[in-house]
C-alpha cells in the first residue's frame, strides 16, 4: 500500500499476484484452469481496500464484476439481516460477471479488508484472449449459478408444500 | 455525503459531467505538443488491438503479439510511403502553384454565374464577394500544409518515432495503466465509474475503428474514380474525400469542392469532367451509406441524425476542422456519461429506501 502512484500504474507486486492466484485456483469458479493462466489473468485484476463498516457495494446498483476476499471479512445482508458471511478465499457478486443488472443485496466489510475485482470487462477481454480458458471459467460460472438456482427451487417447493 | 444524495439526479448528472469534461479538456490541453501523434497512435492500436488478441489466442506473449504486428505494419506504412509519398508531394506542391489560377478561374464562373443568375431572376447576389473569404482561408491553410509537409520533416521524423513508441505500449501495456487509473477511483464510485468507463472506451473503439475503416474504402473508392475519369492529382483528391468523411453530411460536400475548383480554373472547363467529378463523389457516398455505414458506424454511434448536423456545425464554427471531426465521438461520448450518472444518481435516491421498505 506504500507503493508510489508510478508503482500502481505501471507494475504490481508479483509475490502478492502469486499468492492471489493461489487463493483464485481453490475456488469453484477457477476449476479445471491452470494456475499458470490464473497468474497471468491476476495482473488484469484490481485490488481495492475497505476499511470496517464501509459498504462495498449495495443493493439496486448496477455491478461491475465478482470479488475476491483477499484479506478481511466480508457481510452479506438484505437490509438489517445478514445473509451470509465471507472470509479471506471466498467470492461474491459473480453474477456481475456476466449480466448488466442491479446487485441484490448489500455487501459491507466488518473488518479491514482487500479485494481483488475480476471486472466483467476483464472476463470479455479474457474471453477474446485466452477463449480456451475463458470458456472453462465460463462452464464454471454457470454450473455455480445452475446449482444456486436448484437450491432456491427446492426452498421454494420446500415452502410451498409446507 | 448526504447532501450529494439529496441533489436532484439531474443536477448530479450535470456535476459529475462537468467534472469529467473539464479533466478531460485540462489533459487535451497538457498534452497538446503531443497530441496528434498520440491520436494516431489510439487509431491505430484500436485497429492493431484485435489481431494481436488473434497473435495471444495462438499462444504468443502480449510483447511478441505487438511486436511482431507493430512490425509488419509499420513496414507497410514505410513501403506505402515511399510508393505514394512523392506523387502526393508533386501533386500537393501542383496544387499549390495552381491554386491562385483555380481562384482566378473560379472567380470568372462565379462572376459569369452572377450575371446569369441577375438576368433569370433578377436577383443581386455576389457571389465571389460572399466566397472570397472562404476561398483565401483555404489558400492560407494550403500554403502552411505544403510548408508543414515540406519543411517540417523533422516533425514528420519525430512523430514516425514517437507514434510506434506510443501504439506499442498502448497495445501492450493498456490494461495495467487502465486498472491502475481505475484504482485511483473512491471505493463508493468505483463500480459505477469502472462501468461508466468500460461503456465509453467499448463505443469509441467501436466508432473509431469503423470511421478508419470507413475513410480508407472513401479514399480508395474515390482515388480509383477520379484516376478513371482523367482527373489530375486522382489520389491527392481521393486520399482528401477520405479525410473529409470524416465529418458527416458536410463531408462529401466539401470533397467534391477541391476537384470541381480545379476543373473550373481551367481556360475552358469541360461539362463532362464536371459531371464525371459529381458522379465519382455521388458513387462513394453511395458505397459508404449502402454498404459501410449500416455494417459499421451505424451501431457505434446511437445519436439523432438533427442532433449531428447541428453538433458538427456548431463545434465547427468553435473549433475548426478538429471541432468538426470530433463532434460526433464527444456528443455520443457525453451521452453515454450522462445517462450514466443520472441512473446512478436516480438508484442511489431510491436505493436505500426500497431497501428499508423490502427489509
Amino acid at each position: 500500500m506504500s507503493d508510489s502512484l508510478w508503482g500502481n500504474l505501471f507494475s504490481r507486486n508479483k509475490t502478492w499476484d502469486k499468492q492471489v492466484a493461489a487463493l483464485w485456483a481453490q475456488t469453484p469458479l477457477f476449476n479445471d484452469i491452470p494456475y499458470n493462466e490464473i497468474a497471468r489473468l491476476v495482473r488484469d485484476m484490481v485490488p481495492r481496500d475497505y476499511s470496517e463498516g464501509e459498504t462495498i457495494f449495495s443493493r439496486g446498483e448496477e455491478g461491475a464484476g465478482a470479488a475476491l476476499i483477499v484479506e478481511g471479512e466480508v457481510e452479506i445482508r438484505a437490509g438489517d439481516v445478514t445473509l451470509t458471511r465471507l472470509n479471506t478465499g471466498d467470492f461474491f457478486g459473480e453474477v456481475a460477471l456476466v449480466l448488466d443488472v442491479p446487485r441484490t443485496a448489500d455487501a459491507v466489510a466488518s473488518a479491514d479488508t482487500r479485494l481483488l475485482f475480476f471486472l466483467q470487462a476483464g472476463l470479455e477481454e479474457w474471453l477474446n484472449r485466452r477463449p480456451y480458458y475463458a470458456g472453462r471459467l465460463s462452464k464454471n460460472l454457470a454450473n455455480i449459478l445452475a446449482q444456486r438456482l436448484i437450491t432456491a427451487n427446492a426452498a421454494l417447493a420446500d415452502k410451498a408444500g409446507s | 455525503m448526504s447532501t450529494v444524495a439529496q441533489r436532484p439526479p439531474v443536477i448530479q448528472a450535470l456535476w459529475g459531467y462537468a467534472i469529467i469534461v473539464l479533466i478531460l479538456f485540462a489533459l487535451l490541453f497538457l498534452l497538446r505538443p503531443i497530441l496528434l501523434p498520440i491520436i494516431l497512435s489510439l487509431l491505430l492500436a484500436s485497429l492493431l488491438e484485435p489481431q494481436v488478441n488473434r497473435l495471444v489466442r495462438m499462444g504468443l506473449t502480449d510483447s511478441w503479439a505487438t511486436f511482431a504486428l507493430l512490425s509488419v505494419t509499420l513496414a507497410l506504412l514505410v513501403g506505402s510511403g515511399f510508393w505514394a509519398g512523392p506523387a502526393l508531394m508533386d501533386q500537393l506542391l501542383a496544387m499549390k502553384s495552381r491554386f491562385p489560377q483555380m481562384l482566378e478561374g473560379f472567380n470568372t464562373s462565379l462572376t459569369a454565374l452572377n450575371s446569369w443568375v441577375m438576368a433569370h431572376t433578377g436577383l443581386e447576389i455576389d457571389l465571389v464577394k460572399a466566397l472570397e473569404g472562404v476561398l483565401a482561408e483555404i489558400n492560407v491553410w494550403l500554403s502552411d500544409l505544403v510548408v508543414d509537409i515540406a519543411s517540417g520533416l523533422a516533425q514528420a521524423v519525430f512523430g514516425f518515432i514517437l507514434v510506434p513508441i506510443i501504439t506499442f505500449f498502448l497495445l501492450r501495456d493498456y490494461r495495467a495503466a487502465r486498472n491502475g487509473l481505475l484504482s485511483l477511483l473512491p471505493n463508493r464510485s468505483f463500480e459505477k465509474g469502472c462501468l461508466i468507463y468500460f461503456r465509453v472506451t467499448r463505443q469509441l473503439h467501436k466508432y473509431m475503428r469503423g470511421v478508419l475503416i470507413q475513410s480508407g474504402i472513401i479514399a480508395a473508392v474515390a482515388s480509383i474514380g477520379f484516376g478513371f475519369i482523367g482527373l489530375e492529382m486522382a489520389l491527392l483528391f481521393g486520399i482528401l474525400s477520405g479525410l473529409f468523411n470524416l465529418i458527416p453530411y458536410l463531408g462529401p460536400l466539401l470533397s467534391a469542392i477541391p476537384p470541381l475548383l480545379l476543373i473550373l480554373s481551367s481556360a475552358s472547363p469541360e461539362p463532362y469532367l464536371l459531371l464525371s467529378v459529381v458522379s465519382v463523389v455521388l458513387i462513394a457516398q453511395a458505397v459508404d451509406n449502402l454498404l459501410v455505414v449500416p455494417s459499421l458506424i451505424a451501431s457505434t454511434v446511437d445519436l439523432h441524425p438533427l442532433l449531428v448536423i447541428l453538433g458538427v456545425i456548431i463545434a465547427g464554427s468553435l473549433f475548426g476542422f478538429w471541432g468538426m471531426l470530433l463532434a460526433i465521438p464527444f456528443m455520443a461520448v457525453s451521452k453515454i456519461i450522462l445517462r450514466d450518472l443520472y441512473r446512478v444518481a436516480e438508484a442511489s435516491l431510491k436505493g436505500p429506501a426500497g431497501v428499508r421498505v423490502g427489509a
